[in-house]
């Protein structure tokens, strides 16, 4: 518009530097600015500038795009979730309750709902940096997820790939995801995958990928680990041999347990305790590497000497699985294991078992290692190694310690603390119950301590169906309480929450 | 449930509030028609006593915390909401001793009230007719000085070019707000105030800077020959540089009967004083209202108008050209009812918008419901695109404009705003039959 453009010139340089001309109009507006007094430079340039401002801010009009709109979302089919369980997504976002976002996500798949589309977006940020919950949040945000995330860069994680193509053109972590994932559900196809790209990876990169291959590994994979197993990379090759030392009927784990067995011997003397007898040979590193079967050399630093051979059965031993063991010796993994402690090499039977069974976990061998460490005094305990042993172990093993009323309740912990699955209802109300009695009996010591710290992370685990059952008939009135009261809030809050949330994602919605 | 976290005094009594909202921090919880109550476990030996009046609502606690309302009132508040059948409905004596509290004063400040009413003694109105004359005129007097040296000081800025705004400093803009302020005059302080963003704001900044400074020399020459105009446009005149009229105050013929919808809910001002601007939109009259409520710090919003539903009210509208603003004078009935309403197209909006624009001059913003229209984005901008392929600029944050790009999936929507001439601030969205607050 030329009347405003001439304001405008005079009005970014100055009334000092230009005087305000205004080209005559025959219209309305025309004839209003006719009526300013042109003798008042600024005040002129000032009114006209009001009066041309609000007749172009009257008459303007957006412009028309002549850009496609893009292509709208697919309809989804499954049910959008409540406006409660969207409040509840936008509490753990908040940083409320986070550590009960995975339970939310597996619940939310379970009963098919999807999140409410405004919270899609606090959504899709927090995947960005919480790589293990990505497939729950790619599940649980359906097609208008996907739709979003191919128009925000920071979400093309959630754009839902071939895992063929991610893969060949993924960046490194978004393939070790799919490697993981295929790994547990089409072991097969990941090996296929790895052996595609195998000769153009880096050696870092091949060590990462072989890790992965511990779920799931089967016969099929020999060749190719056999074949990593000759690597020209020294990490490479370290990763292979325990992977090829858990196939049991692999043509190394077959070799090892040659030489393992041409050594080793289980003598029970008539009197006196068993034992595992040990001929090595004068130089057993080179005597393995004839048999082509690789180790790596002792670490040599001063304040920890490990002569050779000490070195060399440690590191067959932890190849072989623990099993082999009992099948060899017709011996209960507790008579090996002492068998063991009685040899003169016994701390190479000791860390070989122990890292054999970490590798390849054995209920019974797991359970032999706990009980023999708790009850040797001269055995640092490895109580932890219930991690390794399965839920439903866990589960009975715990209901076990608690079963007799005279056991102290913190010797229970380790188990219950590993028990990191869904507790049965038996077991949480068990539980809860000692706890109660503990604190009614108002005889605080030290050790409670742990328990009054663990109480957060059983609330996570604890049936939430049990809510009112579990969160009520606290000792309140005990003479310990207030040193308890603190612990038993962090139990009830997050439990009280995990039961809403169940309830919201899982009742039908009533609104809309 | 947003309701009540608004009702929060910050951010953290929000979180503390909402993990407090659990059945098992709670003994004795109740409620009936008038009131909410409960025992909260604390720390301490004694549970904290919380009730809320949710006549107002108001609230009350023993624990020690000086924020108002405390978390044990938002989570108690947030508890009955999620589950409104619990608790027994017999009000226990030390919540009762409170709300009776409550009710005589009321009922004394009612008589005070009706006290003060009853015997104004001609003297006394004579004195305080007076007085309000003499305040009035003092201000009066402040405010043309303050505005003859506003007129100097854009006529100095337009003599050296606004191409010289971009080199001055902050003090430069905000000296002159200052000056207005002590003048008395605080919507013209606003409106220089917010000239001093204008310089880095990119692209078209000069011309805005132009339309704004002018926009102002038409408000200070208005007000030299205010009582040769309108009274309606005296009102306009008189409320863009800041006069307030008492709401108590507002002329009967201005109230308004209709079902309101509330559009939309924007609150500014995080620590100091807080505005809450709610929107409304009668249903009947197809007129838009703007109610302002203020809240200093430790005090609470009023939960009165919850976006989403509809209130069956009468609204007093301020005296104006293009009446937007109004006070909520009389609740008939409050329903749920979600209806979606909006203008067709941006057409419609403009139109609307020039409209006002003839009859008040100074008009900032107006309701913009719109119907059918997709959010798009181009890059770093955001655009509202109705059925015509008319791009509409939204100024909104990106995290707002994310959750309107979700809520639409590409189809068609309805955007509440605010409509300033130039662009829309979104404020909240139907979709799906569902409203979404922003």
């Amino acid at each position: 518009m030329q009347l405003w453009d001439d304001i405008l010139a005079t009005a970014v340089v100055g009334t000092d530097q230009r005087e305000l001309q205004l080209a005559a109009r025959e219209d309305e507006l025309g004839r209003l600015l006719t009526q300013i007094d042109n003798s008042d430079r600024e005040g002129s340039l000032l009114s006209a500038a009001s009066v041309v401002a609000l007749y172009r801010s009257a008459g303007a009009a957006p412009p028309v795009d002549s850009h496609q709109l893009p292509e709208a979302s697919a309809q989804d089919e499954a049910d959008r979730a409540s406006a409660e369980s969207g409040q509840h997504l936008a509490l753990m976002l908040d940083g409320e309750f986070r550590e009960v976002l995975p339970e939310w996500l597996a619940a939310m798949n379970r009963a098919r709902r999807r999140v409410p589309e405004e919270h899609l977006p606090a959504l899709l940020d927090h995947g960005r940096s919480e790589l293990s919950l990505r497939r729950a949040i790619i599940d649980v945000s359906g097609q208008r997820g996907e739709w979003l995330a191919v128009q925000n860069p920071d979400w093309y994680y959630a754009i839902r790939r071939d895992d063929k193509d991610v893969w060949e053109t993924g960046n490194r972590e978004e393939r070790l995801l799919v490697l993981e994932k295929l790994r547990i559900t089409d072991p097969t196809k990941a090996r296929e995958f790895l052996v595609t790209t195998w000769p153009q990876e880096s050696a870092k990169d091949r060590v990462v990928f072989l890790e992965k291959f511990a779920a799931g590994v089967n016969s099929g994979d020999e060749p190719f680990l056999n074949e990593a197993l000759h690597d020209r990379s020294v990490e490479v090759r370290r990763a292979a041999r325990p992977l090829l030392a858990s196939l049991p009927n692999s043509e190394f784990s077959r070799r090892l347990k040659q030489l393992a067995n041409q050594i080793l011997s289980f003598k029970k003397p008539l009197i006196g305790k068993a034992r595992i007898e040990v001929t090595l040979p004068e130089d057993p590193i080179a005597w393995l590497k004839a048999n082509d079967i690789e180790i790596d050399s002792p670490p040599r630093n001063a304040t920890q000497s490990v002569g050779p051979k000490a070195w060399a059965l440690k590191e067959m031993i932890s190849l072989v699985p623990v099993t082999y063991w009992n099948e060899l010796w017709k011996k209960t993994p507790l008579e090996i294991i002492r068998a063991g402690d009685e040899s003169e090499w016994r701390e190479s039977f000791a860390l070989g078992f122990l890292a054999a069974a970490r590798r390849d976990p054995d209920p019974g061998w797991i359970e032999a290692l706990v009980f023999f460490t708790a009850t040797d005094p001269k055995q640092p305990p490895l109580i932890e190694l219930v991690a390794y042993l399965p839920a439903a172990r866990l589960e009975a093993l715990s209901l076990d310690a608690l079963k007799s009323e005279s056991a102290e309740l913190h010797s229970a912990l380790p188990l219950l603390l590993a028990h990191r699955n869904p507790w049965s209802d038996q077991l949480s109300r068990a539980v809860v119950k000692r706890i109660k009695k503990r604190i009614s009996e108002s005889k605080d010591n030290v050790a409670d301590w742990q328990t009054k710290t663990s109480l957060k992370q059983f609330a996570r685990y604890v049936s939430p169906a049990l809510y009112d059952e579990l969160a009520s008939g606290w000792p309140t009135q005990s003479e310990s309480w207030s040193s308890w009261s603190k612990g038993v809030d962090a139990f009830q809050s997050p439990l009280a929450f995990r039961r809403d949330m169940h309830r919201a994602i899982n009742e039908k919605e009533q609104n809309s | 449930m947003e309701q009540i976290i608004a009702l929060a005094p910050d951010a953290a009594s929000a979180k503390a509030g909402r993990s407090l909202a659990t059945a098992s921090k709670w003994q004795n919880v109740g409620h009936d028609e008038r009131a909410v109550w409960g025992e909260c476990q604390g720390s301490g030996a004694k549970p904290y006593q919380t009730v809320i009046d949710l006549s107002e609502p108001a609230f009350k606690c023993s624990c020690p915390s000086r924020k108002f309302p405390c978390k044990h009132a938002l989570g108690l508040f947030l508890l009955i909401a999620n589950q409104p059948a619990a608790g027994n409905t017999t009000v226990p004596a030390w919540a009762a001793e409170w709300l009776g509290k409550r009710d005589s004063q009321a009922q004394r400040r009612t008589e005070a009230a009706k006290k003060a009413d009853e015997e104004p003694d001609e003297a006394t109105l004579a004195r305080r007719a007076s007085q309000r004359a003499k305040r009035t005129l003092d201000r009066e007097a402040k405010v043309v000085a303050g505005l003859k040296e506003l007129e100097l000081w854009l006529r100095d800025l337009l003599r050296h070019g606004l191409a010289s705004a971009q080199t001055r400093s902050f003090d430069y803009w905000e000296q002159m707000a200052a000056r207005l302020i002590d003048a008395q005059a605080p919507g013209v302080a606003r409106r220089v105030r917010d000239l001093s963003y204008l310089p880095q704001s990119g692209d078209g900044w000069i011309e805005q800077l132009l339309s704004k400074v002018s926009s102002l020399f038409l408000l200070l020459k208005a007000y030299e020959r205010i009582e040769t105009l309108s009274v309606a446009t005296q009102a306009d005149v008189r409320s863009a540089i800041g006069w307030s009229i008492k709401e108590d105050e507002l002329p009967e013929e201005n109230v308004v009967s209709d079902e309101w919808l509330v559009l939309g809910q924007r609150t500014t001002g995080e620590e100091g004083l807080r505005v809450r601007r709610t929107w409304l939109w009668g249903q009947n009259t197809a007129k838009g209202a703007l109610v302002l409520e203020f809240a200093a710090p430790g005090q609470h919003l009023a939960l009165d108008l919850v976006p989403g539903t509809t209130v069956e009210a009468e609204l007093n509208f301020y005296p104006s050209n293009y009446p937007l603003r109004a006070v909520l004078k009389k609740r008939v009935n409050t329903n749920l009812s979600l209806k979606e309403i909006g203008y067709p197209t941006s057409e419609h909006l403009l139109i609307t918008y020039a409209e006002g624009l003839a009859l008040n001059p100074w008009l900032e913003a107006i309701p913009a419901p719109l119907q059918t229209v997709v959010p798009v984005h181009r890059g770093e901008k955001w655009f509202a695109k109705d059925s015509n392929a008319r791009l509409l600029s939204l100024r909104s944050d990106p995290a707002s404009a994310w959750k309107l790009l979700a809520l639409s999936g590409g189809y068609p929507i309805t955007i509440f705003g605010e409509w300033n001439g130039r662009s829309l601030l979104p404020i909240s969205a139907w979709a799906d039959g569902r409203h979404i607050e922003l």
